[in-house]
């Protein structure tokens, strides 16, 4: 009799970007504006300033998740580092990238792209005074080669430490890259891109 | 000379990272085996594995601290989880303040009671907790979010 007065359990709804604050907002938007404008700009060198020496970098495509990503997704395949498939030390090892010097090396041999970046949904994860954690996820689309105008899907984890000027500065960075869905194809880059001369601020879901 | 000193020290430097991957490595595949049976056979204990100010972004939602965290999984209905991919980083020390941190990312699908099965993406930042050489990993931080379904 008591357990039927308990409601049932339901999913909470699901909500757009968790930022925390508005100060923390504007930077981040800030900081992937900038490092987004690199990075599709077709030479990703500039991204050196967006780096820690230390820096970390992996990039990880879901196993078997969604049908044919092995082959839509070849470009990729070689660097992905799936732990849990991947037993052999000197692989773990090798596919995580260490050293700005290697993570730019390793972002500059990926396909030219283009973001979305009014489909960014971004959470911070965990913030202290020597780090800040947050998680983007959006679209993008390739724009040379074979799969050119292929839209992807992205989840991406940046850990940044302070940097001068109100700068971050990147010490670890986590990248999935999986197939998007019909409805993420049909609904990217429905907006026009922000244009960074008029508004230095894009606004993205909230 | 000095060229071949500071080649010692980078590769002393280099073989400590490589153990420090090789640490995160052993400890991302242990926790993701005990995070997901837990969520989804002994929910209640599962508080156990965060830390007393650990947060968690769910979907967008906040939550934080033991009290909160363990309301909020009652609530959650219960769950079947598949952990198909995930992938680790020892995170850097000035990050964390020489702090054992290590970042854990996994995605796969699930299935919570009432609902239809979705994809997600979900990470962690695990910290060691060394009590009489024993070292645990403990939650700092978890988000979560439900991949776009498929139409």
């Amino acid at each position: 009799l008591l357990c039927d007065s308990f409601p049932p359990t339901t999913l909470p709804p699901t909500k757009g970007s968790y930022f925390g604050s508005e100060d923390l907002k504007a930077l981040i938007l800030r900081f992937l504006q900038q490092y987004y404008t690199v990075y599709d700009s077709g030479d990703r060198q500039g991204l050196l300033d967006a780096y820690h020496d230390g820096a970390c970098c992996s990039l990880s495509i879901p196993f078997s998740l969604h049908n044919h990503s092995r082959s839509t997704l070849a470009e990729y395949f070689k660097n992905s580092r799936n732990v849990k498939k991947l037993k052999d030390p000197t692989m773990r090892f090798r596919l995580l990238k260490h050293t700005k010097l290697n993570v730019v090396a390793f972002l500059s041999e990926l396909p030219k792209t283009q973001h979305d970046i009014n489909s960014f949904i971004v959470d911070v994860c965990a913030q202290t005074n020597t780090l800040l954690s947050f998680t983007v996820n959006g679209v993008f689309k390739e724009v040379d080669g074979k799969c050119r105008d292929s839209v992807r899907a992205f989840t991406r984890v940046f850990i940044v430490v302070p940097a001068g000027n109100n700068g971050l500065c990147i010490v670890n960075d986590q990248l999935f890259i999986r197939k998007a869905t019909n409805k993420e194809i049909r609904k990217a880059f429905v907006m026009p891109a922000p244009t960074p001369s008029s508004s230095p601020v894009p606004t993205l879901t909230a | 000379m000095y060229c071949q000193a500071s080649g010692a020290a980078e590769a002393m430097a280099n073989e400590n990272f490589k153990t420090y991957v090789d640490q995160a490595c052993r400890a991302a595949e242990e926790f993701a085996n005990i995070y997901y049976e837990t969520m989804d056979k002994r929910r209640r204990v599962l508080t156990k594995l965060y830390l007393d100010k650990a947060t968690l972004v769910w979907n967008g939602n906040a939550v934080s601290g033991q009290a909160a965290l363990a309301e909020f999984f009652e609530m959650l209905p219960s769950s079947d989880f598949q952990v198909t991919t995930f992938d680790c980083q020892p995170v850097h020390e000035q990050a964390t303040l020489n702090h054992n941190t290590i970042l854990v990312v996994t995605c796969g699908s699930v299935k919570f009671d009432g609902s239809k099965q979705q994809y997600f993406n979900q990470n962690f930042l695990l910290t060691a907790q060394t009590t009489n050489n024993n070292t645990v990993w403990k939650i700092a931080s978890d988000c979560f979010r439900f991949q776009d379904c498929p139409n």
